[in-house]
């Protein structure tokens, strides 16, 4: 009889197509249910209205600062751990550290990275 | 060791890369575009391609599209800049294990090459496990199986699919000679190889540019039974595949080996019972000869009417025997010279019963059983001992009981002499219907006249 896993659902927030495509693809691939979004105020209207167990978002997303989706999200009643993403190193994602992101990755960023995070995050 | 092809039309890359993942253990070489690396490619035994998307003549997309097509398993990691990374994630969906973004440090290039050859052999690993599991199953399906022919197929069909095999057979030693007992698939030509095998117990493997052949022993305890043979093209088999073929094979003799001991036992007790027979006959004067004239008959009926190959070996079988009950019926009874009286005709007719209990033991014989059990039933719901009708009658019974009818009528016996064929005729005709099959009949006076 085979058991059922459920599969683990990651919401990725980035305006970038090409970022939210290749993630798509790599995280698919490792057996992830993968949603995207492109700006900060629909990610954390998804992950208020549904269950996710990792979020990955730009911090320099155009409608709203990173730091604030991170803010927002924490701030939620179950609230997955967070990874945050930058474009070019402005100190935001290390402060965003601070404040309870999990992880950070540098755009760009070579799979082996994202794919050592989902090691420990996700197993 | 791992080998990696290193694809980039610049002389520093390939330079650099070459030293670093030296440094690591691995072996590499190099190519300055992408006719080189497929020749390369071709001459085999890479196991990662470092290649640059942008080259001269073939990119580093279609190097590794036309690559996995020489090598389907081949890990590749392709360079690129950022501004190519949407070319990155397409190679990615070719199956690209990852990218690495010009200019690259050298602990990215290290992390990549490893962390793919990681993966590479996670899933191996994974692979194995689920041909083990495979394995569990089927070694399950062969120790439940005795019937020699289904083990050889059963045995076949799984190793030809675990190892993805073009065709198989199976060897066994019947009187120390090699013969083929089971074939499936692509036809392999053994010839001499089987011989050689089997006298040195040693498995056996033949390569050719058509691929490979590998034989097997299946060998219980120190005995050669036989061998398997499986033939591959392409690269022929895998060190997986080998160790799978193996277990299978020590899988397989056991139960080879349980079915030779079980044939044994069941042919123990088919001699035994052939003694009893003989014994029977020996006792009784007038019963020698005839379960030999009643099996002849039936086989001439079972002929006549077309009757298919498992029902005549039913005949076969159970003709012989169909008397054995009578062993249980004493002496005073079966040479009685005066008629018999109620009780012996009690005692005689507890003999399909005891016939049928004596048989039990034989797994083989149990469609003859139900023969010896019936021989004695009529159509007409009158007979004995269970009282079956037409319906509950198959083609063989029906004939038996014409048959060993026939034969008591045409013979001598202790208190009448044999019937005249007029009245076996007459007898049959009035009896038609009722006691016995009318096709039967009808074909057995034919076979008088």
């Amino acid at each position: 009889m085979e058991r059922r896993i459920k599969r683990q659902r990651v919401l990725v927030i980035d305006d970038e197509p090409v970022i939210r495509n290749l993630l798509s693809d790599v995280l698919r691939e490792e057996g992830l249910d993968v949603v995207t979004v492109t700006g900060g105020e629909e990610g954390i209207e998804r992950v208020r209205e549904e269950e996710f167990d990792l979020v990955f978002t730009d911090i320099h997303l155009a409608d709203v600062n990173g730091i604030e989706v991170l803010k927002a999200l924490r701030g939620l009643r179950r609230c997955p751990p967070v990874v945050l993403m930058d474009s070019y190193p402005d100190g935001l994602v290390e402060r965003g550290l601070s404040l309870g992101a999990w992880g950070c990755l540098h755009k760009p960023f070579e799979l082996y990275r994202l794919r050592a995070i989902l090691e420990d995050l996700i197993g | 060791m791992s080998k990696v092809l290193v694809a980039d039309d610049e002389e520093i890359i390939r330079e650099l890369a070459k030293e670093v993942l030296e440094a690591e253990g691995y072996e590499v070489i190099t190519a300055e575009d992408g006719s080189a690396a497929l020749s390369k490619i071709a001459e085999g035994g890479i196991d990662l391609l470092l290649t640059d998307i942008k080259m001269p003549e073939i990119d580093g997309l279609r190097l590794i599209r036309e690559a996995k097509k020489v090598i389907p398993d081949l890990l590749s990691i392709i360079m690129t800049g950022y501004a190519t990374i949407e070319t990155a994630r397409k190679a990615i969906r070719e199956g690209a294990y990852d990218y690495l973004l010009k200019p690259f440090n050298l602990v990215d290039l290290r992390m990549a090459v490893t962390k793919a050859f990681q993966r590479k052999r996670l899933e191996e690993e994974n692979a194995r496990l689920k041909q083990l599991t495979a394995l569990f199953e089927v070694s399950q399906k062969l120790s439940g199986t005795v019937e020699r022919d289904n083990l050889l197929n059963l045995l076949l069909r799984s190793a030809i699919a675990q190892t993805k095999a073009l065709g198989g057979e199976i060897w066994l030693i019947d009187d120390r000679k090699p013969r083929r007992a089971a074939a499936l698939g692509a036809n392999l030509n053994l010839n001499g190889v089987v011989r050689e095998a089997v006298h040195n117990g040693k498995p056996i493997s033949i390569s050719s540019k058509e691929g490979e052949v590998v034989f097997i022993p299946l060998i219980s305890g120190r005995k050669v039974l036989g061998g398997i043979a499986l033939g591959k093209d392409g690269t022929g088999f895998s060190q997986g595949d080998r160790e799978l073929l193996h277990l299978l094979a020590n899988q397989a003799a056991i139960s080879l080996e349980n079915s030779y001991l079980f044939s044994n036992l069941q042919d123990a007790y088919f001699s035994t019972i052939k003694s009893l027979s003989l014994l029977l006959e020996a006792n009784d004067p007038y019963i020698k000869g005839h379960s030999q004239r009643v099996t002849e008959l039936c086989l001439r009926l079972g002929r006549e009417l077309e009757l298919n190959e498992e029902g005549m070996e039913t005949l076969r079988q159970a003709a012989p025997l169909h008397d054995i009950g009578k062993i249980a019926v004493s002496n005073d009874i079966l040479h009685k010279r005066e008629e018999l009286n109620p009780d012996d005709w009690e005692a005689i007719k507890s003999h399909p019963i005891v016939g049928d209990e004596v048989l039990a033991p034989i797994g083989f014989l149990y469609r003859a059983r139900k023969l010896v059990r019936h021989h004695h039933e009529r159509m007409d719901g009158k007979g004995y001992p269970d009282g079956l009708s037409e319906g509950d009658l198959d083609l063989p019974t029906k004939i038996i009981i014409v048959a060993d009818a026939y034969d008591a009528m045409a013979s001598d016996r202790p208190y009448r002499k044999r019937l005249p064929n007029k009245r076996i005729i007459k007898e049959f005709r009035d009896n038609e219907g009722t006691q016995f099959d009318p096709l039967v009949v009808h074909t057995l006076l034919e076979l008088l006249n």
